[in-house]
């Protein structure tokens, strides 16, 4: 009787299980998309898009495919093939040339150091403090901030002038040291730049630039005058000079002109990182 | 509402060496200047525009910089001479860009003609609130916050204890102290003031215990004044940071300031002295704030209270007290727990500088937390100071505002006490200064 009842129950429960397998489906509905564009997206949880994780940008560009255009992923933008099928599973095509972004530091500073900086060792606690320890207030103080932020392991430390270069073959563009840096001298620029401008100075009225560094702008135009091919724009409030990078020819008459050397051909500032990190 | 009156020590807190080398030291002028750099930010709040051009002379306390902000005050030329430039500065102690005037002092010291009001007693209300934001009084303790601000609180804050300020419990620092001794009978009208403006139940003076000379000296100038029914002298254990106002608070009348909001929620409004004496020059003298006294101390070779023009470099104030001492490495502009070190000495005094502290420092080489607990016991806000020191290194910051980052006063005790040398002040400023700009990773 006892033994009839168990075996009655065990096996309705069997069916109900087998019900339910068959029934619930075993994915959840709606997460396809989500699921494909995340076996996509690099899964390196960085951050830069401004999405926490890979997943949760996935999610985003399910919803919202135009997204890749507005905040793109920087790391699929470097890989050919990741692109190609991530172009294929939104079905809109996009231009990898002209949206990635290499990272530039506006510093070449040999800045001296006028105090002993002693506390807490970042960018962000000593620049706080009466804008850091250099002469030059708008110089990188080269105390890491960026370093610990990237998540490609692109930039370093130029021990000689304690200033933050970027490996622009490693670096994807992201964005996250722009925001860290807060000197605010890190941009986002085009990979087609030709000539690096590599200061940050503001005028000062009274203290000419070159009081601060060897490598400062001085604002006296002699590359702006060089220029044969009009690539140079002179902007008046800031007075720096500014770059069209599609009339440049590369002919090297503004690194030429220049008397402080804060012009560098950008494709040199590439060879000679490789040259640093390369070296132990 | 009745207040009730605590007299006990703080239980929070840490005992400071107090080295109050210049407290014997009477108040002497300050040489002038022949070139004075005067920020156009000096307070909490807008930053001014200039209202003087190039090239233009301008007499002793002429308004040469307003803002029509509310948290705001003007700022006044302190020498005679010629406007001879502007130029871009770092306003000591914050460290921000701001725009400065260079006056190049004529020598004559010619002053503008002061407004003085026949009866300063039976003036009005709005027009003391308005004189007091026209003499460009802001509070002298060192935050350098509006005063008429402070002044004016919503009307549905009613206001019923005003605390003046005394405490100095910095160390090193006796601007106040000298203030309250010399300028006793002024610093009491200008407190009578404050008092007129707000209408509260109660006046005190709260007086760390270490300045005995001024209690009695104040008690007297008191019971022989028409206040003595008014004001009442509370001394304190000097401990760090009475002086700091939420603790003032909370020692004084048992009552705390709640989170995030300020003293005027409590029904409390705080002073510092020097502030009342200087409400004192604008209302009864008509004299704008243009100078404030100055202490100059530690490893110098005459410890000085200089009664000093803003604008002045502290370069030429700590040549004036005999040059640094061999060996001295580190200028610090306000006193030794709050202040700032600075690396120029062109650097001008401001409204908020009360103190310029010498020092031969030697470098401190932070080690890891050792989970001591120092730091708790001392924190007068009951915060757990290693807790934010933590987060803020990791760059957790949003964890440091879920400890109450922002309670924080910064006054330094748990940095001091710290066995392990970590800067646990600058951590948290980094953390609120991040918080404050949005950015969570």
């Amino acid at each position: 009787m006892i033994i009839g009842i168990l075996t009655g129950i065990g096996i309705a429960c069997g069916v109900a299980i087998y019900m339910v397998y068959i029934k619930v489906p075993q994915k959840v509905k709606g997460l396809e998309k989500t699921e494909e564009l995340h076996d996509i997206l690099p899964g390196a949880n960085c951050g830069a898009c401004g999405y926490p994780g890979c997943f949760a940008y996935a999610q985003a560009l399910a919803k919202d495919p135009s997204l890749m255009t507005k905040s793109p992923c920087a790391m699929v933008l470097q890989d050919p093939e990741r692109l190609k099928r991530l172009e294929k599973a939104l079905g809109i095509s996009l231009d990898a040339s002209a949206m990635s972004k290499k990272a530039l530091v506006h510093c070449n500073s040999d800045s001296p150091v006028i105090s002993d900086y002693s506390g807490v060792m970042t960018c962000k606690a000593a620049a706080q403090l009466l804008r850091g320890y250099k002469k030059c207030l708008y110089a990188c103080l080269g105390l890491g901030d960026c370093v610990k932020v990237c998540p490609q392991g692109a930039i370093f430390i130029d021990p000689e002038k304690s200033t933050a270069v970027v490996n622009t073959e490693k670096c994807t563009g992201c964005g996250l040291c722009v925001k860290e840096c807060p000197q605010n001298i890190i941009e986002l620029v085009s990979p087609k730049t030709k000539i690096a401008f590599l200061c940050s100075y503001e005028p000062l009225k009274n203290i000419p630039g070159r009081e601060k560094c060897s490598f400062g702008c001085i604002h006296c135009r002699k590359c702006f005058n060089a220029c044969e091919y009009e690539a140079i724009k002179w902007n008046k409030e800031k007075a720096i000079p500014e770059f069209n990078h599609e009339k440049c020819t590369l002919c090297g008459k503004c690194i030429e002109a220049c008397p402080q050397h804060t012009l560098i051909d950008f494709t040199r500032v590439r060879k000679e990182t490789e040259l640093i990190s390369s070296s132990p | 509402m009745d207040i009730k009156l605590k007299k006990k020590a703080s239980p929070y807190g840490v005992k400071v060496p107090e080295n109050k080398l210049s407290d014997k030291i009477p108040i002497e002028p300050a040489p002038l200047p022949d070139k004075v750099v005067i920020p156009l930010q000096q307070n909490i709040g807008a930053p001014c525009k200039a209202t003087v051009k190039k090239g233009e002379r301008v007499l002793v306390g002429q308004k040469i910089g307003d803002s029509d902000k509310f948290v705001s005050a003007p700022i006044h030329a302190t020498v005679s001479g010629e406007v001879t430039g502007t130029k871009m500065v770092i306003n000591p102690p914050t460290g921000q860009l701001v725009n400065a005037l260079i006056i190049t002092a004529d020598g004559k010291d010619e002053w503008l003609e002061l407004d003085v009001p026949q009866s300063p007693e039976s003036l009005p209300v709005k027009e003391l609130l308005t004189r007091i934001r026209g003499a460009g009084i802001v509070g002298l303790g060192g935050a350098a916050f509006p005063t008429q601000v402070k002044l004016s609180p919503p009307p549905d804050k009613p206001i019923d204890t005003v605390i003046l300020n005394g405490c100095e419990c910095e160390p090193y620092a006796t601007s106040d102290h000298r203030v309250m001794l010399e300028y006793g009978e002024k610093m009491l009208r200008g407190l009578n003031i404050i008092r007129k403006i707000l209408d509260p139940k109660a006046v005190y003076i709260a007086i760390e215990d270490n300045k005995e000379d001024a209690i009695s000296h104040l008690e007297k100038l008191i019971a022989n004044s028409e206040f003595r029914d008014d004001f009442k002298i509370v001394p304190l254990k000097s401990k760090y940071p009475m002086g700091a106002e939420k603790t003032l608070i909370k020692m004084l009348l048992g009552r705390e300031v709640p989170i995030g909001k300020l003293p005027l929620d409590a029904g409390v409004v705080v002073h510092n002295a020097s502030t009342a004496k200087a409400i004192y020059d604008a209302i009864y003298e008509g004299k704008p704030l243009i100078e404030r006294v100055v202490t100059i101390t530690g490893a110098v070779k005459q410890p000085k209270n200089l009664l000093t023009r803003f604008g002045t470099s502290i370069g030429s104030l700590i040549n004036y007290c005999g040059s640094m001492n061999k060996g001295a490495n580190k200028l610090i502009m306000g006193g030794p727990m709050m202040g700032i070190a600075q690396f120029d000495l062109d650097f001008p005094v401001v409204k908020g500088t009360n103190c310029l502290v010498v020092q031969e420092s030697k470098l401190r080489e932070e080690h890891d937390c050792i989970r001591c607990g120092k730091c708790i016991e001392v924190c007068p806000m009951g915060l757990m100071p290693t807790d934010l020191a933590r987060y803020a290194k990791a760059g957790r910051y949003d964890e440091c505002k879920e400890k109450y980052i922002d309670d924080c006063v910064e006054c330094g005790a748990c940095a001091f006490t710290c066995p392990a040398n970590i800067p646990i002040v600058q951590y948290v400023k980094v953390a609120k200064k991040e918080l404050a700009k949005g950015a969570t990773r």
